[in-house]
């Protein structure tokens, strides 16, 4: 029986899919290695940890070195049985003394990706191997859905997040571009998606209230995009006195949108040099970007 | 494997006002005025010197007020986590947090006191 899997979360290059009733409870690590904790109503369920490596590690390997890492945290005793988990997958299990079952997935990925998903909590494999399965890895050079807390958006390689938060009513995410052989970083783009659009935004409108939010001396240049959505080019004097003295500015583009549906909204902000992201609203709907309504106890 | 024990559920608790706190409504707008708070001496003096309030009191907004209008004795945190989450769009664990927020900064002044719910061993 195939698991429903509607949640999408996209993080450093891996694209997941989780049950309904999951969350993403921590971030860890960076593009290179990391790792990601599932929750469930505040239990944790299952960790997903990654690897980029030049060289492909090898999948019997990595699923027995994390197998006994497994036992010697849990005291489980391995299963000797092996199931593959796709093409490039295994997936193991361990079994205590009074019979419950902890299973992890190891998956190399040809885009250099190795991945270990780990349950947290003693159950079936069945969620497991459906999740690790679902999980699908971009190579470095191409454009990488970020997907996390609400936060949904398709960026160009050479995009890495710095740091994402989430707040009650609040995630923010941060991403660096970086070129070159040194890899400096050229332009920065913050998103912000805020609860209760209607509240904050108020009476003003959402160009009103975002030029409100502008910064001494800034001035702001308008276009309305489609839905609704503003975008404000806005200019001030450049905070480096040499660059202020040859008459230099300081500019970013600011773009809001209001998700009427789940009243949430959004502001891209970019900063940088070169030409400047365009809008990201995306449709579709990643993790924690609906508020459930089904009315479960969770208590 | 250890498993770490689980106390009480928080949530399954109800929020109340304690006895001596007076609720004020001002306009669309709630004041809660607390008891005062036992100070020594010197620290009496200090906090009149400092024109520090005699009884703590909190002016709370639309959302707070929407929460506290819902405290009818039979209401759990779970519960009033729901109804917020319905009412605001937010989502279930958002809502959590903002009413655990909420309520840590009233029981922080003494202005709110949680009580176990029928069934339930969860402490005050």
């Amino acid at each position: 029986m195939s698991i429903p899997l509607p949640v999408p979360v996209a993080w450093q290059g891996l694209t997941h899919r989780l049950p309904a009733d999951w969350e993403v409870a921590g971030t860890y690590g960076d593009w290179r290695t990391g790792s990601l904790l599932f929750a469930r109503d505040r239990e944790p369920m299952l960790r997903v940890s990654w690897q980029r490596t030049k060289v492909a590690a090898d999948l019997q390997r990595t699923l027995a070195r994390a197998q006994r890492r497994l036992m010697k945290e849990t005291g489980f005793a391995a299963l000797p049985t092996v199931e593959a988990v796709g093409k490039d997958g295994a997936l193991a299990r361990c079994v205590g003394r009074e019979g419950q079952e902890m299973a992890l997935a190891v998956r190399v990925f040809a885009t250099g990706v190795t991945a270990i998903w780990r349950q947290l909590r003693p159950g079936g494999p069945a969620e497991l191997r459906a999740v690790a399965a679902a999980t699908v890895a971009v190579r470095d050079d191409e454009p990488k859905r970020w997907a996390i807390h609400g936060l949904d958006c398709t960026l160009p390689a050479d995009w890495r997040c710095e740091g994402v938060q989430a707040l009650a009513g609040l995630s923010r995410g941060v991403w660096f571009h970086t070129r070159g052989r040194l890899q400096l970083t050229d332009q920065v783009l913050v998103l912000r998606r805020m609860a209760c659009a209607a509240r904050v935004v108020g009476e003003r409108g959402l160009e009103a209230w975002l030029r409100s939010r502008l910064e001494r001396r800034e001035t702001a240049e308008a276009e309305p995009l489609a839905d609704g959505a503003v975008h404000l080019t806005c200019r001030r004097p450049a905070r480096n006195w040499w660059r202020r003295l040859r008459g230099g500015h300081d500019i970013r583009h600011l773009h809001a949108w209001i998700e009427s549906d789940t009243d949430r909204l959004n502001i891209q902000e970019w900063k940088g040099s070169g030409e400047p992201l365009a809008c990201l609203r995306n449709r579709a709907p990643a993790q924690g970007s609906t508020p459930p309504n089904d009315g479960r106890s969770s208590g | 494997m250890t498993t770490r024990g689980r106390g009480p559920d928080p949530r399954a608790t109800i929020p109340r006002l304690p006895a001596g706190v007076e609720c004020e409504r001002v306009g669309a707008v709630v004041r809660l005025k607390g008891l005062p708070p036992r100070r020594s001496a010197p620290i009496r003096a200090l906090a009149w010197l400092m024109r520090q309030p005699a009884r703590p009191h909190v002016e709370l907004d639309e959302v707070g007020t929407w929460v506290l209008e819902r405290w009818d004795g039979r209401t759990t945190l779970h519960e009033l986590a729901d109804a917020l989450a319905a009412h605001l769009r937010l989502t279930r664990r958002e809502a959590e947090t903002a009413l655990a927020d909420f309520v840590g900064m009233l029981m922080r002044r003494n202005l709110v006191e949680l009580v176990p719910a029928a069934g339930t061993g969860a402490a005050a």
